[in-house]
């Protein structure tokens, strides 16, 4: 086997991926050639190295930063900033229609009250004089 | 995440659930945070990159059919990220070396050394951690082809066939890019390994 052939074989040795047949040439000409050898060794030290590099932390506040992205660029569609203000437009409609409804049905109630107020004013203002000095 | 809890996941963030979103960014920083990081070398165009990440699958849930897990496409949309970036950073790189006179673009070497050159050696971390400021070096110096497979796999730890998927190339290719990703860190590392 030459240098070059045996290096090329390297990653499907580390993972395990070598015929028999290939796996004993390699492992053979490693033992005999010192050069292939030190070239195995630094290929295997570097695949450890770059396996161990430590996880980097991801910066504290993406959800929010990016809810905030997602805010201004839908113009307060999603995650609106103030999610209040975005729902309170909604609100603020509801309460003045429901106003109005109420008062109408208010109105009309009173209306009703002072018609039928007025119809037994006759009868009513007898027993009142009645009622009046027996205090 | 498996299948089952990322395709609730997905169905969820359909719905433009605002927790589903914070258990998304939750699941997902770290991984991708770190391939954005290992791929850019710079932790702010990291972080920027990371928030569009994120933007991306908000915006293209909608489109997302399944075919691949969650985890794939968020990947795949992470290296998309990264190679428009990296291409936009390279242009702006190249425009502010015209600026320059010859003799001092000359000096400041060209745009790609340039941008090795901005790895994140400076960065807080390095310092004390030779050995990860030389391997940090050493894969700015790849192809992006190169750098994006070994990340994958060596630092994230990906399968072979993940790695197909998000990079939807042939089993053959990741392997021979692979193969080549290793043996030029190698090249670069051995002094400091003997
Ligand atoms: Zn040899």
């Amino acid at each position: 086997m030459e240098h070059q052939e045996a290096c090329e074989l390297f990653t499907a040795y580390a993972d395990g991926e070598l015929t028999d047949v290939d796996q004993a040439g390699l492992e053979a000409h490693l033992r005999s050639c010192d050069a292939c050898r030190e070239e195995w060794e630094a290929y295997r030290r570097t695949m450890e190295e770059v396996s161990g590099l430590l996880a980097v932390p991801p910066p504290p506040d993406t959800v929010r930063l990016v809810e905030k992205k997602i805010a201004r660029r839908s113009r307060g569609r999603f995650f609106a900033e103030t999610r209040s203000t975005g729902m309170s437009f909604a609100m603020v409609s509801f309460i003045l229609v429901l106003f109005f409804i109420l008062a109408y049905l208010l109105l009309t109630a009173v209306n009703e009250i002072q018609v039928m107020e007025v119809e037994p004013s006759d009868e009513q203002a007898g027993t009142r004089d009645e009622n009046v000095p027996s205090r | 995440m498996n299948d089952a809890r990322q395709e609730k996941l997905t169905s969820r963030l359909r719905l433009r659930d605002p927790g589903a979103f914070e258990q998304l960014i939750e699941e997902f920083q770290t991984p991708i945070f770190n391939l954005l990081y290992r791929m850019i070398g710079n932790r702010e165009e990291a972080q920027d990159l990371l928030q569009e990440v994120f933007i991306t699958v908000f915006k293209k849930v909608d489109d997302f059919r399944g075919e691949s897990s969650l985890s794939t496409w968020i990947y795949r949309i992470a290296t998309n990220h990264c190679i428009n970036r990296k291409k936009y950073l390279t242009r702006r790189c190249h425009y502010a070396r015209d600026a320059y006179d010859d003799s001092e673009s000359a000096a400041m070497g060209s745009a790609a050394d340039r941008f090795h050159d901005r790895i994140p050696g400076p960065d807080e971390l390095a310092e004390g951690h030779q050995m990860e400021r030389l391997i940090q070096e050493a894969m700015a110096a790849l192809d992006e082809e190169h750098r994006v497979v070994v990340i994958l796999r060596d630092v994230q730890n990906l399968s072979y066939e993940e790695i197909e998927e998000i990079l939807q190339v042939a089993a053959g290719t990741v392997k021979s890019r692979l193969h080549r990703a290793r043996m030029a860190l190698k090249e670069k590392l051995a002094p400091a390994l003997r």
